[in-house]
């Protein structure tokens, strides 16, 4: 007589731990995510032994790029709307709600003034492939300064972060510090990465 | 049917032959498969590692000049570092004014290097509290320099430095210096 047999199943697993955790992960990514905003620039930054934290508000950002381009951009999408509304009013850009609307959602922008309503006024995909021309900044046109005391202006507790590519040429972070310097802004941070 | 049901359901109507119920487990895969996937996104859009970041006070422009005549240092207690083009670096210990290619000492940006120069620079100054460390960035240097050595000085446990621009005689040392190949001493 034959033994009996017990039924054989496909190994079957018991998917409720493991849908437990996945969905208990999830959660946590989903309270923890800042979405990354829009940025028009890759910047790989030299890397520090330094273990402070860049703030995620009151700080304002300059990116120098290798090339020497200067973009300002604002940690925190709260402090942009107030930035975007007093830098129109007060060199009368003529931006409509919708295009400051876009400036809220941008990390850095790297268009002078004149030409920040066309840029804002894009779409999204033309954006990505105009060509930027960096916010003017050398001995003749100090208008990144202007921007940054605008900002200054509507978060007086703002500060002031480099960052640097890897490449970009010490003369164009020297002219930062110079005008800067002739601006009474003296305290910089320099963005870095955690050294791996 | 020959066997009894033991769970005698309610429903069991007309003596219908059922699958056996799993004890009603829904299968939990796609849904495992949907969690996951998620995660997989927002692991992607999240921003994890953030960036750090130091923190550099530049000196004043107005008092700048003052303070250059008024400190009266000594020598021996400072130390020059001269960054230049290719990741090159020099140090030198001696009056900025008449320095020449010569006194450039040429070291790298490693451990045994830079850092080593500057604890044994530092170790033989007259007053360890003021030791001066002065960076003097050529236009040849790139940012990744300066940070490099501002961390350097983070290291070392230095308070007292400052990034300060090449004087004429420095220039034309640093001209000098940087057309021989490199050499680390």
């Amino acid at each position: 007589m034959a033994a009996v047999k017990p039924k054989r199943h496909g190994p079957a697993m018991d998917m409720t731990a493991m849908c437990d955790v996945a969905f208990l992960l999830l959660t946590f990514f989903i309270m923890t995510t800042q979405f990354k905003s829009q940025e028009s620039v890759t910047i790989t930054t030299p890397s520090s032994v330094s273990q402070t934290k860049v703030e995620e508000k009151n700080v304002g950002t300059i990116s120098v790029d290798p090339t020497g381009k200067y973009y300002f951009g604002i940690v925190d999408p709260i402090e942009r709307r107030p930035f975007i509304a007093k830098l129109n009013e007060k060199y009368n850009l003529g931006l409509t709600t919708t295009e400051q609307n876009t400036f809220t959602k941008l990390a850095e922008v790297g268009v002078s003034q004149k030409a920040l309503k066309s840029y804002l006024s894009m779409s999204e995909g033309d954006r990505s492939r105009v060509a930027l021309t960096g916010i003017p900044c050398d001995s003749v046109d100090t208008e990144l300064v202007d921007w940054v005391k605008v900002y200054t202006e509507t978060n007086p507790s703002g500060s002031l972060a480099i960052r640097g590519d890897v490449k970009t040429g010490y003369p164009f972070i020297k002219i930062l510090f110079d005008e800067f310097g002739k601006a009474k802004i003296n305290k910089f941070k320099l963005i870095t990465k955690g050294e791996s | 049917m020959a066997e009894i049901q033991e769970s005698s359901g309610k429903g069991d109507k007309g003596g219908k032959v059922r699958s056996k119920k799993g004890g009603g487990k829904p299968d939990m895969t796609p849904m495992v498969d949907l969690g996951f996937l998620l995660i997989t996104f927002f692991m992607f859009t999240t921003t994890f590692s953030k960036p750090n970041m130091m923190k550099l006070s530049m000196p004043e422009k107005d008092d700048d000049k003052e303070k250059q005549e008024t400190a009266d240092i000594k020598l021996s207690n400072t130390i020059t570092i001269v960054m230049g083009k290719d990741d090159r670096i020099f140090w030198y210990q001696q009056a900025a004014a008449d320095v020449k290619d010569v006194d450039f000492h040429e070291t790298d940006y490693s451990k045994e290097g830079i850092r080593a120069e500057i604890i044994d620079k530092k170790k033989k100054a007259l007053d360890q509290e003021k030791f001066t460390i002065i960076i003097k960035p050529t236009d040849d240097a790139n940012f990744k320099n300066t940070v490099d050595i501002l961390d350097e000085m983070a290291i070392t446990d230095n308070k007292i430095y400052a990034i300060v621009d090449l004087q004429q005689s420095e220039k034309d040392a640093y001209a000098a210096k940087i057309k021989t190949p490199k050499s680390v001493e």
